[in-house]
């Protein structure tokens, strides 16, 4: 890390829009509904964006493949487009590619759009695709909740947790995310549930049930970022400005699935990406100086051992924290106070981008019956792929 | 000295009682009630005539010493393919040499018996053959043939050495018999009268052949101390001994009500547990049916009873089993009730044959790798070392995985993943020796994974392109007690 970006870049803007089965939208139109909040947001228009980043995962179900639909639905004037894919980091991947080239100083005003549209496959849970052509020769069967799955087990016997007592915390990962989704307007699910009920759902993928697993949802959101400078000049008569106070992505190399020594109790990428991260951010104590997180709770084990890698609890006491409230709404870390993936949703681009979107909003105060007493770092993660091979990025937003 | 040098099994682990077939279909063909007797294997979703020929040929390499397989003939009336050569999966799955020849004969279930005895006539000083017999046949729900066809699988090494039994004769006659007819694009087969195949072929062609071979060498039927026929019923076969003039307490057990009818592998299969019986000088009488017959007299050696003790065979298969206890699960994994998939379901990853033909040694031989430089047991074998500590570029040495024992890290039941028996279970798992692979777990009823627990690799299908009919097989792992 060459000395790292921090306070380089500023969020000038942002915009989400509201996620779901959007039966009713296109991608092309989700992006328009996220954009038209963000531009206003920044107040600006269009044509001053000078470079742009796409994001969606599984492309061939909506958009399509290159830059160029995100040009075409926003009218962009020419600027350079690209887009990338990567997991559920795509829409923080796509961020990333505008802060950077804003640190660099090649842009001068950027713009990150995250998208995808799922639920025109058919089907619930995650679409099918490949894996690559040798993988998908010998990989197992798999689906996205089955090999999250499988980090119970691991966690369990790592820290002799009993069954029972995993079987709680999660449920208790799953009942606080659902509470906060009912203040979230743009949220997907807005339902509360019970411990018992997430306890006897059906069974997905053992010991996952239907409430152990995040929505499959359509939604856009995005930002646009400058630097400091500029946005001090667009924005500083209404409100603060939030900075970009690190941003980092791991990725596996095989170690965690090829050789020993791994046992699938934690994320080997986290924990490298948290440290990256906290390093440039200058964070000593996460769990003091993140006031909020936002973390890829695609499953609510991914969750509980998530509050480890990031540092948010000690090793092995997950399961208590998580039980005695810690990170609730009310508790001392609060994490996925919009809803999480569990209940905002997760439209796999996108995701990354809403993280963000909530915790420009908590910076700014104006996150209405969600806004937390005092925010000044918040901390959002995403995870694509799987426990045994996956990406990792962690970014930490703060103020001016 | 030349002859048979060792011999391997493979049954399925899932048994289907006859009863169940007769509750489901009794209504419609009351006719099924005699033979509603027992048990029979029924391959699992993943399993068909090649994986079953894998684990057989698996077997029998594993006792006795051959010097090198030259051959491989595979007999099967149910391979998965008219085109692309089972054997030749057989050859890359066992991992043997290229330069193997390989033969697959099919035509008539005469085939395995007839495999046999070509390979014991074959000049051994060429090297051993492998002899695979394995046949999954397809029957119409509701069919005597439903009742009484079996699934499973024999192989014996032949060649020179340490002979276990030798070929004291043998005798063939070809007779366009047709009992039974399946053109190639028909899923069933189509059946004459059984009384007129009783009298005519069981009753004739059968005994008529074999007794010519006695005769030519001057001996008779109570000179037999073991008789394998190619029949499932047991009544069947005691009426052809007693043509034939061996004593009822010679006919080797057909196992009607524990295996069944296992078409081209059923005289191979009784043959093994003939072997597993015999002392040293007895006569074994072997006939194969179909379109004719082929009578083989064996002979047990002194050598027998010893090297026996190191190879599993009949009884040992016959006592690995789970009862499927539903007759619709049955229907569904043998492909023969199409049943709502769901559009996850539909979803397809068509295989290209030139990716398969790349990574061959990986999916079918089930090769990794082991790091020359710092020792690291990997899969797949890369150029680059896995272990983060090490990287060193082009030093690896192929490992294989596929004999090896392994141990449980993590292990879930996947009800979301499309499957004709969810749910799919699969897990981590590390290897005896270093190494570990993410895989499924096959016989899941049989033995239910759970972490810690101890498993072996087995062949096995993952799925079939419905569009193209490629199958694609990798290696799954299975509880060691399953």
């Amino acid at each position: 890390m060459n000395g790292g970006i921090r306070d380089r870049v500023a969020i000038v803007g942002m915009g989400c829009s509201r996620f779901g089965e959007r039966w009713d939208a296109s991608a092309t139109q989700l992006m328009q509904e996220a954009f038209a909040e963000c531009l206003d947001d920044a107040g600006l228009g269009a044509d001053e964006i000078d470079a742009a980043w796409l994001g969606s995962c599984v492309e061939d179900l909506h958009v399509g493949r290159s830059g160029i639909p995100l040009a075409m639905a926003l009218r962009l004037g020419n600027v350079p487009v690209t887009r990338v894919e990567n997991f559920c980091a795509t829409g923080t991947e796509a961020f990333r590619g505008a802060v950077y080239a804003v640190a660099a100083g090649a842009s001068r005003i950027a713009l990150a759009m995250g998208v995808e549209k799922l639920k025109d496959t058919g089907y619930g849970g995650l679409p099918e695709f490949s894996f690559g052509a040798e993988a998908d020769l010998w990989w197992p069967n798999l689906t996205a909740p089955g090999t999250f799955a499988l980090l119970a087990d691991g966690y369990a016997a790592r820290h002799g947790v009993a069954p029972r007592d995993l079987r709680r915390a999660m449920a208790h990962v799953s009942v606080k995310s659902h509470a906060n989704g009912l203040l979230s307007p743009k949220a997907h699910i807005r339902r509360a549930v019970t411990e018992q009920q997430v306890i006897d759902a059906p069974v997905i993928a053992a010991p996952l049930g239907l409430y152990d697993c995040c929505g499959v949802s359509d939604g856009a959101a995005c930002a646009i970022v400058t630097t400091p400078e500029i946005a001090r000049s667009l924005v500083a008569a209404r409100r603060d400005v939030v900075l970009v106070k690190a941003i980092q992505i791991a990725a596996s190399n095989g170690a965690e699935a090829g050789c020993g020594g791994w046992d699938a109790s934690h994320f080997v990428t986290t924990r490298v990406a948290a440290a990256r991260a906290y390093a440039e951010a200058g964070v000593r104590d996460p769990a003091a100086d993140v006031d909020v997180a936002e973390v890829h709770d695609c499953f609510s084990i991914t969750e509980l051992v998530t509050m480890e890698d990031l540092g948010f609890a000690q090793p092995g006491r997950a399961v208590h924290d998580v039980l005695d409230g810690a990170f609730d709404a009310a508790g001392r870390l609060p994490c996925q106070i919009d809803g999480g993936l569990k209940c905002f949703g997760h439209p796999i681009g996108a995701s990354g981008l809403r993280m963000l979107y909530e915790l420009h909003a908590q910076l700014l105060g104006r996150a209405g019956e969600r806004q937390l007493a005092r925010v000044d770092l918040g901390l959002a993660h995403n995870l694509g792929g799987f426990p045994f091979q996956n990406v990792c990025s962690v970014t930490l937003l703060g103020r001016a | 000295m030349t002859g048979i040098l060792s011999y391997g099994v493979h049954l399925p682990v899932l048994r289907l009682s006859r009863a169940q077939i007769l509750a489901a279909h009794g209504w419609y063909n009351p006719a099924l009630a005699p033979l509603a007797t027992g048990e029979r294997a029924i391959c699992n979703w993943d399993e068909d005539a090649l994986t079953m020929a894998v684990e057989a040929a698996r077997a029998a390499l594993t006792g006795g010493d051959h010097g090198g397989i030259a051959r491989v003939l595979l007999a099967s009336t149910s391979l998965p393919y008219v085109e692309r050569s089972g054997s030749a999966v057989l050859c890359e799955a066992l991992g043997l040499e290229t330069r193997v020849m390989p033969l697959d004969a099919g035509g008539s279930t005469r085939a395995g018996v007839a495999t046999l005895l070509t390979a014991l006539q074959l000049d051994a000083a060429s090297g051993a053959t492998l002899c695979v017999a394995s046949d999954d046949r397809p029957a119409r729900p509701a069919s005597a043939q439903e009742m009484l066809f079996g699934a499973g699988a024999a192989a014996f090494v032949v060649g020179r050495g340490e002979a276990i039994a030798t070929l004291r004769a043998v005798h063939s006659r070809t007779a366009d018999f047709v009992d039974r007819l399946r053109a190639p694009t028909a899923h069933y087969g189509f059946q004459w009268e059984e009384r007129w195949i009783r009298d005519g072929g069981h009753l004739g062609l059968l005994p008529e052949t074999a007794l010519e071979l006695l005769g030519q060498q001057r001996l008779t039927g109570a000179d037999i101390q073991h008789l394998v026929l190619p029949l499932a019923q047991p009544q069947a076969a005691r009426a052809v001994a007693k043509r034939i003039g061996v004593p009822a307490e010679c006919v080797v057990d057909t196992l009607y009500e524990r295996s069944g009818d296992l078409g081209a592998a059923l005289s191979s299969w009784l043959l093994v547990a003939a072997l597993e019986k015999a002392r040293p000088g007895e006569r074994l009488l072997v006939c194969g049916f179909g379109q004719g017959c082929d009578a083989l007299l064996l002979e047990a050696t002194d050598a027998l009873p010893r090297v026996r003790t190191q190879m599993t065979g009949v009884a040992a298969a016959l006592a690995r089993r789970h009862a499927e206890t539903n007759y619709m699960r049955y229907l569904v994994g043998s492909r023969q009730l199409d049943v709502e998939a769901g559009i996850r379901g539909e979803a397809q990853r068509p295989t290209a044959p030139s990716v398969a033909w790349r990574e061959r040694r990986t999916v079918l031989g089930f090769q990794g790798g082991r790091c020359r430089r710092c020792g690291t047991v990997q899969f797949p074998a890369g150029a680059i070392c896995v272990d983060p500590a090490c990287k060193a570029h082009g030093d690896m040495e192929p490992v294989g995985f596929a004999g090896r024992r392994g141990r449980i890290l993590n292990c879930t039941a996947d009800h979301l993943a499309a499957s004709l028996r969810p749910p799919v279970h699969y897990g981590m798992v590390e290897f005896e020796g270093g190494g570990r692979v993410l895989l499924e777990f096959a016989d899941t009823d049989a033995q239910p994974p759970q972490a810690g627990m101890a498993v072996r690799m087995v062949f096995r299908l993952r799925r079939v392109d419905p569009v193209r009919q490629w199958r694609d097989y990798f290696w799954k792992a299975t509880g060691v007690g399953a």
